[in-house]
């Protein structure tokens, strides 16, 4: 049999091609990232970046007019922080907020999905406690919880 | 060495191009691994730590894909044996080792059988479709080599039968090639990499182009 292969089946293995690369056997082997799990994660550390701020706003009994007063951005701009994962902070307004709060920058950025997380899976860890934090009225000592987990790691220095 | 024309997609240009099949690998691509490959892995390695991908997201043991020399040494081990390689612009684009003689079939309707088995199938990692991975510059590298192994698999008399394990990033791909997924089994890559295997009649429909 001929090994050389004609346009046209080149042309109808097109639609063939089209998703993945083909590999076989140890010696193959690239990295393999999960492309959803990439996708995921700024929005999962989004939800828990928006749901931290709401408990430390209320954990320092603060409304949103105070806190959105202190770290100068709009008060529509916190309630969407606090009440819609899908918003995206911009970088003034994550800065206010860590100089109001007095957490450090770098790190709140990277909880807020503005900057890569450099090292470590503190977000990983920080995501599974807003998982057990309810958000009711006062602040429960689960979210207290919650809420001294995300500063322990956020003021931890990297290693 | 023997060269067959075979077509490559160019995905800048939008168009068929033309490339060689050789029916071996020969030194220029070790060397082509070594300084082009390997330096374009590292690249990709290092976009996915800027982006905060480190070895613990990615699916593999330390060892398989950070370990160069071990590596190095393996792909060294290349030459000599049945190969095939896809040189496209006198760059290698991909490359595949077969065993003709120490695999028989698993699937039950040819269980015991003769065929081919891909132990080695690469691609150049600029073809590559991974997650921060530019886009692949050629297309059509992978399917051209599979296409080799049936036709090679014909050629012995194996009627088609080719089996290999995937890695699991590519699992559709031989899915759509009409292989049949046999599973991983604990014993073999660490119960990573699924085996796979084509029979007569899937490898035919392969050969003609039709998709699944």
């Amino acid at each position: 049999m001929t090994y050389g292969i004609s346009a046209e089946w080149s042309k109808k293995m097109l639609a063939f091609d089209e998703h993945v690369t083909p590999g076989a056997g140890a010696l193959a082997t690239r990295p393999h990232v999960d492309p959803d799990a990439v996708s995921l994660r700024v929005e999962e550390t989004r939800l828990v970046f928006g749901h931290f701020i709401n408990v430390a706003r209320r954990q320092r009994r603060l409304t949103i007019e105070k806190l959105a007063d202190d770290a100068d951005i709009e008060v529509g701009e916190l309630l969407s922080i606090e009440q819609d994962p899908h918003y995206e902070p911009d970088l003034r307004t994550v800065w206010g907020l860590s100089n109001a709060l007095d957490l450090p920058q770098p790190k709140l950025m990277e909880l807020a999905g503005l900057a890569v997380p450099k090292e470590g899976h503190w977000l990983e860890e920080v995501t599974r406690y807003a998982a057990r934090s309810a958000p009711i009225k006062d602040v429960t000592p689960d979210e207290q919880a919650f809420h001294d987990a995300v500063v322990a790691a956020l003021t931890m220095k990297a290693t | 060495m023997t060269a067959y024309q075979v077509h490559l997609f160019d995905a800048a240009a939008g168009a068929m191009v033309e490339a060689d099949l050789h029916d071996e690998i020969a030194e220029k691509q070790l060397i082509d691994w070594q300084f082009q490959w390997r330096p374009a892995v590292q690249a990709y390695m290092k976009r996915l730590v800027d982006n905060g991908i480190g070895p613990a997201d990615t699916a593999w043991p330390q060892s398989w894909h950070w370990d160069w020399r071990g590596k190095m040494n393996e792909v060294r081990g290349l030459l000599g044996h049945t190969g095939y390689s896809v040189v496209c612009r006198d760059v290698t684009q991909g490359m595949m080792r077969l065993d003709l003689a120490s695999r028989r079939a698993r699937l039950d309707s040819q269980a015991g059988q003769d065929l081919v088995y891909v132990d080695y199938l690469e691609v150049a990692p600029w073809n590559w479709r991974e997650p921060y991975a530019d886009a692949p510059i050629y297309r059509l590298v992978g399917p051209v080599l599979m296409h080799a192994a049936i036709t090679r698999s014909v050629d012995e008399g194996f009627k088609g039968r080719v089996g290999l394990h995937s890695l699991p990033q590519a699992i559709p791909f031989y899915e759509r090639c009409g292989f049949t997924n046999l599973g991983t089994r604990p014993d073999e890559y660490e119960g990573k990499l699924p085996y796979f295997e084509s029979t007569p009649g899937a490898a035919e429909a392969y050969l003609k182009g039709e998709l699944k």
